[in-house]
């Protein structure tokens, strides 16, 4: 009896290690190696510590004025998401309407879409290479955030709170501001954050849609490096745009930190409101501005793929000058690299996520979380171009290798995993554990038996969404790309900044391919949402 | 057979149990009863391993099981909140003990049904177990313990979140359900009906120690401590003194001829031990009337301190009574 525990704990304590291993090893040679290497190339490039491409950037005004531009329209986007969201949240998670299902389905599809898709959504509106079309598009992609993040918040909020407060003489703005607002307060801080973060590093918008005239860190990052071949400058803007994302990270955790307990919350299907008087009224304005800033865009890039009638699909498989292939040849290469992309970030998020649930509380598991989040901050555009820098030399010569562009799909792809993983698995019941231990499982099999299958179950949501961020990803591979093999995103990317009407068109077909399979990862999604992952 | 043996479990610095000691014998049903709090779950919790004791130890036929693991005791335990796995079906549920003992897929399988069967769920096996409803629920965690025939079943509070008519019925299910397995069991609940009507022995358990125990009709008869009778429904408690043949109360002296306890003495009624009769040497004033299903309860106000009356009537706040106390129908305890 004595040797099974010992050798049981033995296999459970090896059986950990590895799972804590297997997100360590990814992550220092495919995160921590990198931003080191950026790191050295941009305060010792010769070897030995040179402040000077540092002292230029300081100096150069316009880099000031880029950085500036960076962070107030990423301010202005996020509150202008928020008050355009919030109402869209509340109607969508407490209002009891037929169609809300599809409603909400339509709100999440511009998560997953690729930036270059919603450039192309909003340049067939006729509104870019302006201010309000970069502003309209963070709207749009981050909508979704806001009433996901507040609305599973909302939907479980009892209304008799408030109810109490209106009893006891306070008005309706009054009771909303001082009970309402401090109940969602973490969900907000939460969606505040992490539109931010997403506003702050925007790349494909802005490059898209804000043209020559509208430059962010992210964008000058991807100039200097592509057009100026200016590296050391990219470097010392690359550790800007880390610090100011490290910054944002600390700052968001500190306000989300103390968590109001919640006195009580109701199940979200005995929760919801008959849309009657007023309500009608408040469902019909969020009804109207979802299908004005969500539905449109989307509708009008279909219509506009069918310009000239079917030309635009059918020129994507005749190759054209410029491409060494057929453009549809790229949605092939972009299944496989996410497929590869989308097993690789299952793997090591699971790893991460299974790891993470058993040792939350200790030092080491903190050291963990903190290194597995880390690439969601971390911009793509600093992804890739540390990809550029590091994996150019043996022993990782990596660049002119195919498995570098999926490599860097995962990492960005991982953090999304373990988010959607961790909260699934500490939701199960401890009880669940004890059961099954009573019923003669030992430690071993109660992980295989109770924590896996729940895991898996997550772990399915979690590949859905990270075969979307693969298939959609830009910022990164832009710079990693090989010529020969180009992804669809790129694709797209380079047959809209050619000019003439044929070149429009396919690029308007090749972004409704995209959007189809990528809203088909969100539709999987949705079907198999387990009803314990409320954070997204 | 189960045998504990001075056993004492803390939380932190929290004595939770002390010094507990029972014994279960083959296909004997015991039921720990108790208030909230008074460490029942720990009880079935440290014998199922799941927590650790401080001192003493946890015995199956004369081998001492302390220490063994939670998984290999094939002691069952049936959770107060069922703890059913919620990504299983009903048949996935109650076949995994069976499946933890390495049994082929047909046994499973036909033993699985049959504990199904049983407990009265044959053609629930590929429900979803959020599809059940309470009832459903408790009947499949029960069909879960005993499916893979455990030397000892526990059961923590199996009624607890269920509605009155439900758990009535339940109980005498559960009963012949467990006349028919056979096997050892031990159970915790706070409610006496409960109690008394599935136990071959009740045990007391108050504060974390044993009180008393004995058959239901011991235990209910003549709870031996105050504590013991307090919580079997005795609500008047009067100080008094044994002297040969009579007890010397505050009002007065009443012949007496039970055995002789040692004096002096606390004397307890139940609400139906005493009557209010214009002939009573007890006078006080009534301070509230509350119904209780079958009877009225009356507290009154006495210079001997409050006593609580049964009465066909409810009586005004404020009226003057005479209490007459029944000697037949008290508690003498040990002051």
């Amino acid at each position: 009896m004595d040797g099974d525990r010992v050798a049981m704990n033995f296999s459970t304590r090896v059986g950990r290690q590895v799972l804590i291993a297997i997100p360590v090893l990814f992550l220092v040679i495919f995160f921590v190696w990198p931003v080191l290497s950026i790191l050295r190339l941009g305060l010792a490039p010769e070897g030995a510590l040179d402040l000077a491409p540092l002292l230029d950037v300081l100096n150069d005004a316009t880099l000031w004025s880029v950085a500036w531009f960076t962070l107030w329209q990423a301010v202005l986007s996020t509150v202008i998401t928020l008050v355009i969201a919030l109402p869209g949240a509340y109607v969508l998670s407490r209002y009891r309407f037929r169609g809300r299902g599809l409603a909400r389905a339509l709100v999440t599809v511009p998560f997953v879409l690729p930036t270059v898709v919603v450039g192309a959504a909003f340049t067939s509106l006729g509104v870019s290479r302006s201010l309000t079309a970069i502003l309209l598009a963070h709207v749009f992609f981050n909508y979704a955030i806001v009433v996901r993040t507040v609305g599973s918040l909302w939907s479980h909020i009892d209304d008799r709170e408030q109810q109490a407060a209106r009893v006891l003489g306070a008005g309706r703005v009054r009771t909303f501001v001082s009970i309402t607002l401090p109940t969602l307060r973490p969900a907000i801080g939460a969606a505040t954050a992490i539109v931010f973060l997403f506003c702050f590093t925007s790349f494909g918008v802005i490059l898209i849609l804000g043209g020559p005239g509208y430059a962010t860190i992210e964008t000058e990052i991807y100039r200097q490096t592509a057009q100026h071949l200016n590296l050391e400058t990219a470097a010392v803007l690359s550790l800007f745009q880390l610090g100011a994302v490290i910054a944002a990270l600390a700052v968001s955790n500190r306000m989300s930190g103390d968590r109001i307990a919640l006195s009580t919350l109701r199940p979200a299907d005995q929760n919801t409101l008959p849309v009657i008087g007023r309500r009608r009224i408040m469902l019909g304005v969020n009804l109207f501005v979802i299908a004005l800033l969500i539905g449109l865009p989307m509708t009008q890039l279909v219509v506009r793929s069918f310009d000239g009638g079917l030309d635009g699909y059918r020129g994507l498989t005749r190759t054209t000058f410029g491409f060494a292939e057929p453009p549809i040849s790229a949605v092939w290469t972009s299944l496989q690299y996410a497929l590869i992309a989308t097993v690789l970030a299952v793997f090591v998020g699971g790893s991460a996520a299974f790891a993470l649930v058993r040792r939350r509380e200790r030092a080491k598991g903190r050291l963990l979380n903190l290194l597995v989040m880390l690439p969601l901050g971390i911009s793509a555009v600093t992804v890739g171009f540390g990809f550029l820098v590091t994996f150019d030399a043996a022993p990782f010569e990596l660049r002119s290798s195919p498995a570098i562009i999926p490599i860097a799909h995962a990492l960005i792809a991982i953090p999304f995993v373990v988010w959607l993983m961790v909260p699934v698995l500490t939701a199960i019941n401890p009880r669940q554990r004890e059961a099954a231990a009573v019923l003669g499982a030992n430690p071993s099999r109660v992980w295989w038996e109770i924590d896996f299958p729940i895991g898996l179950r997550a772990a399915l949501v979690a590949a859905g969404f990270a075969a979307a961020i693969s298939l959609g990803e830009f910022g990164a591979t832009l710079f990693i790309v090989r010529p020969d093999t180009v992804t669809l995103p790129v694709v797209i990317f380079r047959l809209l900044g050619r000019p003439g009407q044929e070149m429009y068109s396919q690029a308007m077909a090749a972004s409704t391919l995209l959007m189809f399979l990528t809203a088909g990862s969100v539709l999987a999604i949705e079907r198999l949402r387990s009803p314990h992952a409320t954070v997204f | 057979m189960l045998d504990i043996n001075g056993l004492s479990v803390h939380y932190g610095d929290t004595r939770v149990l002390s010094d507990i000691s029972l014994r279960i014998d083959q296909a004997q049903i015991v039921c720990v009863l108790g208030p909230s709090g008074s460490g029942k779950s720990t009880l079935l919790r440290t014998i199922a391993g799941l927590e650790t004791p401080t001192t003493g130890t946890v015995s199956w036929d004369g081998t001492d099981v302390t220490k063994a693991p939670v998984h290999s005791r094939r002691f069952g335990l049936m959770f107060q909140d069922h703890a059913l796995f919620a990504h299983r079906d009903v048949i996935g549920n109650v076949s995994f003990g069976l499946r933890m003992l390495g049994h082929s897929q047909d046994v499973v399988e036909s033993r699985a049904r049959a504990a199904l069967d049983r407990v009265g769920l044959g053609g629930f096996e590929q429900r979803h177990v959020h599809e059940l409803s309470g009832g459903e629920q408790q009947r499949v965690a029960l069909a879960r313990s005993i499916a893979p025939e455990p030397r000892l079943l526990m059961l923590d509070e199996p009624f607890g979140s269920l509605d009155r008519e439900l758990r009535e019925r339940l109980v005498g299910e559960l009963h012949e359900v467990l006349r028919s397995v056979g096997i050892a069991t031990l159970f915790v609940t706070h409610d006496q009906d409960e109690a008394f009507a599935l136990a071959d022995k009740v045990v007391l358990l108050h504060d974390g120690t044993v009180e008393q125990q004995g058959t239901p009709q011991e235990v209910w008869l003549h709870p031996e401590t105050e504590a013991a009778a307090r919580f079997l429904g005795f609500s008047t408690f009067v100080d008094a003194t044994v002297d040969n043949d009579v007890i010397k109360f505050p009002w007065g002296s009443q012949p007496f001829s039970g055995p002789r306890p040692t004096q002096p003495i606390r004397v307890a009624w139940r609400p139906d031990g005493l009557r209010f009769n214009p002939a009573g040497l007890i006078s006080g004033v009534v301070s509230a009337s509350t119904f209780r299903r079958d009877h009225f309860l009356v507290s009154v106000s006495t210079i001997h301190g409050n006593m609580n009356i049964g009465s066909g009537e409810p009586l005004a706040a404020g009226t003057t009574v005479q209490i007459a106390p029944d000697l037949d129908a008290a508690l003498i305890l040990p002051a």
